[in-house]
């Protein structure tokens, strides 16, 4: 499978809009960074993608094809934090069944890294803790090095030494394989030197979608003296504007054609973290 | 890159999966029976009035739960791994026959042996089978065959009917439960009281203590005709098999996994 496409897909649940006209297009070998607050439609996004819920409106289509067949299903995984797994059977199990449905599925590897992980793979998955149960799902899914691996929040619950070998076995999997991975988390700066492309979503909307380098490329603070930055303000597209003891501090989307700034403002750059924060907070106002 | 020694079809694979607790099934049904028959055993051979039988009869209940209870958790896990509903359909059907089919050979095999060792120790264990009408009771082999045919039609149709159920149950919110399984189970009760009074106690149907009268006759006509001969029981559960099959069929088309913290 080299693409899947998201057409016009909006999800209602009674009265609450979980998305709304969601146009998205997910290509072949990258990185995807699926960024947003709680219940911004995360996690509904990649449920209508992995075909466990069905759209109110739209649909998704698997290189153009409108359903999953036997042959295109085993070019998709998606892992959830949610319990979609058997409680009574073992890590070694659930590798094992896994394998049965994803032909390179490498169950030496995966047990062996289950093991690097300090997880007993003969637990039950109903006796793991939160981090080891997260772990456990990560790396099932990226072992079945599927074309698309979904990982809906896959350091949920790992301590920081856990979440850098799962981002390092992210990396591993998608060098040796060169698949799309969409990873959907809070942790924004920690997965900023995973990502290539960055979806932001709020409220069920797509607000950015744009490569990792075009978004930071594009978006820096400004700060100066007040007087001065109303000179400038107008001239710029501002996405946060913070005032503090006679400064001003701009966060502004270049466009390209940006006038000589004045002296005496300084430029830096913006974080990936400091960007989408800006963007959810100008959605508030 | 290594991959998996075996590959299988995704068909087989999914069957696989869905047949992954058999080995504990069995071990707990070979327990089960061998206790059971060894108390009754001892209680035959020590004389004592008390008889302890008819497990064979809880395979019939174990069939009905198994199918019940087992496929959310089994339709959640498949689609886990992206397994497509035409291939999740056709393997549950698969499946549904595998079961029926170990599970009436296990149970005839079993019962058979437990009888023949009773007998030899001239003392008689109730059975699940004496429940079979006497026309249909044969020895040897044919009696073999014939056990084995019955409990095969029997589980299978069991088995699909709770699967069915099960599915019918998943697709429904908690009102669509209260509005089926209410007015259904009242129904089902109704029935079932007044085939065991009809059978046990031989009341008339015009004569039966239940709620409706008139709700109960369909099931003990059913019944009556079911018992009749072996075609018509086999006949019967065909029947029942196969619109378990396409209505369980037809459900579970539009399912969707349910998240608990969906609303």
């Amino acid at each position: 499978m080299q693409t899947i496409k998201v057409c016009d897909v909006s999800k209602n649940y009674r009265d609450v809009s979980a998305l709304r006209d969601i146009n998205l297009e997910l290509e072949a070998g990258k990185i995807y960074g699926l960024l947003g607050r709680n219940g911004a439609g995360k996690s509904t996004l990649l449920k209508i993608i992995a075909d466990r819920i069905k759209p109110t409106t739209g649909r998704v289509l698997y290189d153009d094809e409108a359903k999953l067949d036997d042959v295109s299903s085993r070019d998709l995984y998606f892992s959830e934090p949610e319990k979609t797994m058997p409680d009574f059977v073992k890590v070694k199990e659930l590798c094992r069944y896994t394998s049965l449905f994803y032909p390179r599925f490498n169950l030496e590897e995966a047990l062996q890294t289950l093991n690097d992980f300090g997880i007993n793979d003969n637990k039950r998955l109903n006796q793991l803790s939160t981090g080891h149960f997260a772990i456990v799902r990560s790396i099932v899914a990226l072992q079945t090095r599927a074309s698309f691996i979904l990982l809906d929040e896959p350091t949920m619950g790992h301590d920081a030494v856990n979440r850098e070998l799962l981002y390092n076995e992210i990396l591993r999997i998608y060098r040796e394989e060169e698949n799309t991975i969409v990873l959907s988390t809070h942790l924004i700066d920690e997965i900023s030197n995973l990502i290539e492309e960055v979806i932001f979503i709020d409220r069920g909307r797509i607000i950015l979608e744009e490569s990792l380098e075009g978004i930071l490329s594009a978006h820096i603070y400004l700060v100066g003296p007040s007087e001065q930055m109303r000179q400038i303000e107008d001239a710029h597209t501002v996405i946060e504007k913070k005032e503090d003891l006679g400064f001003t501090s701009l966060l502004v989307r270049q466009t390209g054609d940006d006038s000589a700034l004045p002296p005496g403002i300084t430029v830096s750059q913006a974080g990936l973290q400091d960007i989408f924060i800006a963007y959810s907070m100008n959605l508030d106002r | 890159m290594k991959t998996n020694r075996k590959e299988y079809s995704l068909l087989l694979s999914t069957v696989m999966v869905l047949a992954r607790d058999y080995k504990k099934f069995f071990l707990s049904f070979f327990g089960v029976m061998t206790g059971l028959y060894l108390i009754g055993f001892v209680l035959t051979l020590s004389g004592s009035t008390v008889r302890v039988g008819g497990i064979e009869g809880v395979y019939f209940l174990a069939c009905l739960i198994a199918g019940l209870f087992g496929f959310r958790e089994d339709f959640i896990f498949l689609a886990q791994n992206q397994i497509p509903k035409s291939t999740m359909t056709k393997a549950f059907v698969i499946e549904g026959f595998c079961f029926g089919l170990l599970t009436s050979v296990a149970v005839t095999i079993f019962t058979h042996v437990a009888q023949l060792i009773s007998s030899a120790l001239k003392g008689h264990i109730p059975s699940f089978l004496d429940l079979i009408p006497a026309w249909m009771k044969q020895s040897g082999l044919p009696g073999f065959g014939l056990t084995f045919v019955i409990l095969f039609f029997l589980y299978v149709g069991v088995y699909f009917i709770g699967l069915m159920f099960g599915t019918i149950n998943y697709r429904l919110n908690w009102i669509g439960r209260i509005i089926f399984w209410v007015p259904f189970g009242v129904i089902f009760l109704n029935g079932m009281i007044g085939v065991l009074q009809h059978y046990l106690d031989s009341v008339a149907p015009e004569d039966l203590d239940v709620m409706s009268i008139t709700l109960a006759k369909p099931f003990i006509s059913a019944l009556d005709w079911f018992m009749q001969s072996l075609g018509n029981f086999v006949i019967a559960s065909s029947v029942m098999i196969f619109i378990s099959i396409v209505v369980g069929a037809i459900v579970f088309r539009g399912a969707e996994v349910k998240y608990s913290n969906v609303k």
